[in-house]
């Protein structure tokens, strides 16, 4: 009896151990290769593992999948395995930490509003560690919308000294750097006088370009209306004035947008060193 | 039952476990021919065929004789957008003879994706076994992609490749086509050169026509009206004159451009259907 019971506990043994043998040398070769740098190889050893050890995958595994398909670039993909660890992981902590990467991962293709809805999910008591974090990453979301009044609350909680909180405010004080130059301000300016859009945004040599043309157009029509009648200059030279006046305002609010852009990104990226630090 | 029986039966009890686990043994290689087949299929299911590339070479490399896998491994490559290394394979296993199921219909695809409209001929001729609604399929799907119908339905009644059986929105698609008018780049040009712009709105591009119009008469007008109060040596009348000839000339050219581009986007649009009914899967 002893004996029987000795055998048949051993081959019991054996056989979940047989089995999870190929899977947990897999499981350190992928870890490896992902340690490489090797991201193509390793993203088919995890899939590969998280294939054959269904139902029961370990979290973790689908974790460095998502990992694996963020490096990569498949935005699409690695939201979709950040989910799936999100909801097969049982630590809070982990949880969270997945969370985060969803987040960050729509923080970096610019979906700030689906950013912030996984971000204002996490629990800010449970995580008193990751607060910082979340601070952060809530700042990036509300700057990126264009609330700077927001990410400018988020922002202030990081740094832990007075001489970083006030870099801070003293760049979200910079209207220059966030808010201009205004579109709607440019497009007006070109309105009244063409080619003066173009140089509030910073692009001389287009506003004297803008403003010869619609110049010339201008002038040639009163000529055009003094030679002839003031009706033949109207229908000659206004569907050409008004195709380069109309270009002219357009193009100097395009100007603006590109260049506000350009300086928010300046601002984000000395914000970024500030913070750095703490 | 006496001691030695019961130590007997125990005895074939633990080499019955002991087999059982050595199947299980057996099992855990993840890298096996079952289990790379099983993966492989895997990742064709979730369109990762890049991945499904790497394991179906492996799969082929363990049983080089596997007609599936191979079958499997040339789709993978057009499916991964790369048909030409999908031929090069295909005709690796099978250069000259007779094509017969998956692998006449995927060398048909192939054909059709690296638009050799001859080669498609050829493959089709060694294509046998395929039934005729499949046979029709590809030879519609052929006539749409090449993109001749657009000209050529005048003369050819396409609805004499549809057999019974055949793919219903292929045809519907192939009825469709009759309803496309051809605009001729030749014909444009003789209307816009009778009055400008009528062109650019026989190619359906009404604004660009209506401002051809615009522009060309406007200046026509004011050269007129310079050389009739001047005589010849009205400088309005020739500024006018050479700005509504330029743009004359432009129209031209620009109904000439319209009417093709319209033609373009029609067998375009058409394509791209038949290729998403055809080969996209």
């Amino acid at each position: 009896m002893k004996r029987s019971l000795y055998y048949i506990l051993i081959s019991l043994l054996l056989t979940p151990a047989a089995f999870s043998q190929g899977l947990s040398e897999s499981r350190a070769f992928a870890d490896s290769l992902f340690e490489e740098g090797e991201i193509q190889q390793a993203l088919m050893v995890y899939q590969r593992i998280a294939y054959f050890s269904r139902p029961s995958t370990d979290p973790f595994v689908l974790l460095r999948i998502a990992d694996c398909f963020d490096i990569q670039g498949d935005m699409e993909k690695a939201l979709e395995f950040y989910d799936h660890s999100y909801f097969s992981l049982h630590n809070d902590s982990l949880k969270t930490e997945a969370l985060f990467k969803k987040a960050f991962c729509y923080l970096r293709s610019r979906n700030y509003d689906f950013a912030l809805i996984e971000l204002l999910s996490v629990d800010e008591q449970a995580n008193p560690l990751m607060e910082d974090k979340r601070n952060l990453y809530l700042g990036m979301a509300w700057f990126g919308l264009g609330d700077f009044e927001r990410a400018e609350a988020f922002f202030l909680t990081i740094p832990d000294n007075e001489e970083d909180q006030n870099k801070v405010k003293a760049l979200f004080d910079n209207r220059k750097l966030l808010y201009r130059p205004n579109p709607r301000v440019a497009s007006w300016l070109s309105v009244f006088i063409p080619g003066a859009g173009q140089f509030y945004t910073g692009q001389p040599l287009a506003g004297i370009n803008s403003l010869l043309l619609t110049g010339s157009l201008v002038t040639f029509g009163f000529i055009l209306a003094y030679v002839t009648t003031p009706i033949d200059a109207l229908i000659t030279a206004l569907p050409w004035f008004q195709r380069y006046y109309q270009g002219g305002f357009q193009r100097a609010a395009g100007f603006a947008r590109i260049k506000r852009a350009e300086n928010r990104n300046e601002a984000f990226n000395q914000l970024l060193g500030i913070l750095e630090s703490n | 039952m006496t001691r030695s029986e019961k130590s007997g039966i125990k005895t074939l009890l633990f080499l019955a476990i002991l087999l059982l686990t050595a199947q299980a043994s057996k099992s855990q290689n993840l890298y096996d021919l079952d289990h790379s087949k099983q993966f492989a299929r895997y990742l064709m299911l979730t369109r990762q065929y890049q991945l499904a590339i790497g394991e179906w070479e492996r799969v082929l490399f363990l049983d080089p004789a596997d007609s599936t896998a191979q079958i499997s491994l040339v789709r993978s490559y057009r499916l991964a957008g790369n048909p030409q290394s999908a031929w090069i394979k295909l005709n690796q296993w099978n250069p000259y003879g007779p094509l017969t199921g998956e692998s006449a219909t995927e060398a048909l695809r192939l054909t059709l994706q690296l638009n050799d409209f001859q080669l498609f001929k050829s493959t089709l001729d060694r294509s046998v076994n395929l039934s005729e609604s499949q046979r029709s399929d590809f030879l519609i799907g052929a006539y749409l992609i090449e993109g001749n119908w657009i000209k050529a339905k005048k003369t050819v009644d396409p609805s004499g490749l549809i057999a019974p059986g055949t793919n219903k929105a292929l045809q519907d698609l192939l009825l469709s086509t009759r309803e496309i008018p051809y605009k001729s780049p030749g014909g444009a040009v003789a209307l816009s050169a009778l009055i400008p712009g009528l062109g650019k709105v026989y190619s359906n591009d009404w604004k660009d026509g209506l401002f051809s119009l615009v522009f060309v008469g406007t200046n026509a007008w004011q050269s007129y009206r310079g050389f009739s109060q001047n005589g010849p040596r009205s400088i309005t009348g020739w500024i006018f004159g050479v700005l509504a000839a330029g743009f004359y000339t432009a129209n031209l050219f620009g109904s000439w451009k319209s009417a093709k581009e319209y033609n373009d986007q029609q067998i375009h649009r058409i394509r791209h259907e038949a290729e998403s009914l055809l080969y996209t899967h």
